[in-house]
């Protein structure tokens, strides 16, 4: 989770002419990590999560000082990486399928679940995710990956809360009958 | 046995770099290139004005040019063009001519309906 506190200190550092540079420079730092792997598992492959991560953070650069802050930071910026990462998919239909085979025909070993090691654990969980309709995934991701509210994620997907807190439920249920199996 | 609700939490710590490799040194380039793109986009932006102001100026300087030229009315009496015509009907084609002017003229004739009909019905009918 990014503090509060923290997302000041960025948007005072950006605000002035002249430490804009330095305030970008520590919010890139901040959200690069977390943007990079959420954009990673809509996307799948590196090559396109790098392209659409550098637009997210140029558009930021572009519109960070209209930021009217009622939202948080991180919000505004995951709102931005959700509609950059569903433009990128339906601009490349295609290039997703064979994406989502990158995932699938990594070897998990057979194994009980409970005897699994972190990276096995990992890849089943994350095949999981891609059997989820995009929604619920997408969902699944905000809720228990970034740890986000429902009303934080309203503000991303512009989806009511009760249709959230639906999608999240079919997600988990799916998600743990999945897990059970394997 | 673990309960099936619990599993969830086994995963709460999983690393999604231990899934999706990531280049080395990926996220340590990443703020340059960031830099770099910001950059030549402002000047691809740049020129874009430049490339708009030009266009402005020509599109001003092509208008005044429109409407400050002098336009040269030609002015013609009516009987210059009836002559005109009468000259370019005989010289073009002289047949046309003939036809058009003239009145008993046998190629008319099929302009005449009612003795057409007539003609018909006493030829095909009586």
């Amino acid at each position: 989770m990014i503090n509060k506190e923290l997302e000041q200190q960025i948007l005072i550092l950006f605000n002035s002419s002249k430490s804009k540079t330095e305030g970008f420079n520590l919010l890139v730092n901040t959200f690069k990590e977390p943007l990079y792997f959420h954009i990673r598992r809509i996307l799948i492959s590196h090559d396109s999560t790098d392209d659409v991560l550098q637009e997210v953070f140029i558009k930021c650069w572009n519109k960070l000082d209209t930021f009217n802050q009622q939202s948080k930071l991180s919000t505004w910026l995951y709102k931005i990486a959700h509609n950059e990462a569903l433009q990128w998919l339906r601009k490349n239909k295609k290039h997703i399928q064979s994406n989502l085979q990158q995932i699938n025909q990594q070897h998990i070993p057979t194994t009980t679940i409970f005897a699994k090691d972190a990276k096995e654990i990992s890849l089943i969980l994350e095949k999981a995710l891609l059997n989820l309709p995009q929604k619920q995934r997408l969902v699944f991701q905000y809720k228990y990956f970034e740890d986000l509210s429902y009303k934080e994620i309203q503000q991303i997907t512009g989806v009511s809360i009760g249709g959230l807190k639906a999608s999240y439920h079919h997600a988990v249920t799916k998600i743990k009958n999945y897990l059970s199996d394997h | 046995m673990q309960n099936k609700k619990d599993i969830l939490k086994n995963y709460q710590d999983h690393k999604p770099s231990s899934v999706y490799n990531v280049p080395d040194g990926y996220f340590d380039g990443l703020n340059n290139q960031i830099f770099d793109k910001i950059n030549n986009k402002s000047k691809v932006i740049s020129l874009n004005f430049l490339f708009k102001y030009a266009a402005a100026i020509a599109l001003l300087i092509g208008s005044y040019f429109l409407f400050n030229s002098t336009h040269s009315t030609i002015e013609i009496s009516y009987a210059d063009l009836n002559e005109s015509i009468d000259e370019y009907m005989s010289f073009e084609d002289e047949l046309f001519y003939t036809f058009v002017t003239s009145e008993n003229d046998e190629s008319m004739s099929y302009l005449d309906v009612e003795q057409n009909i007539s003609d018909y019905l006493e030829i095909e009918i009586y």
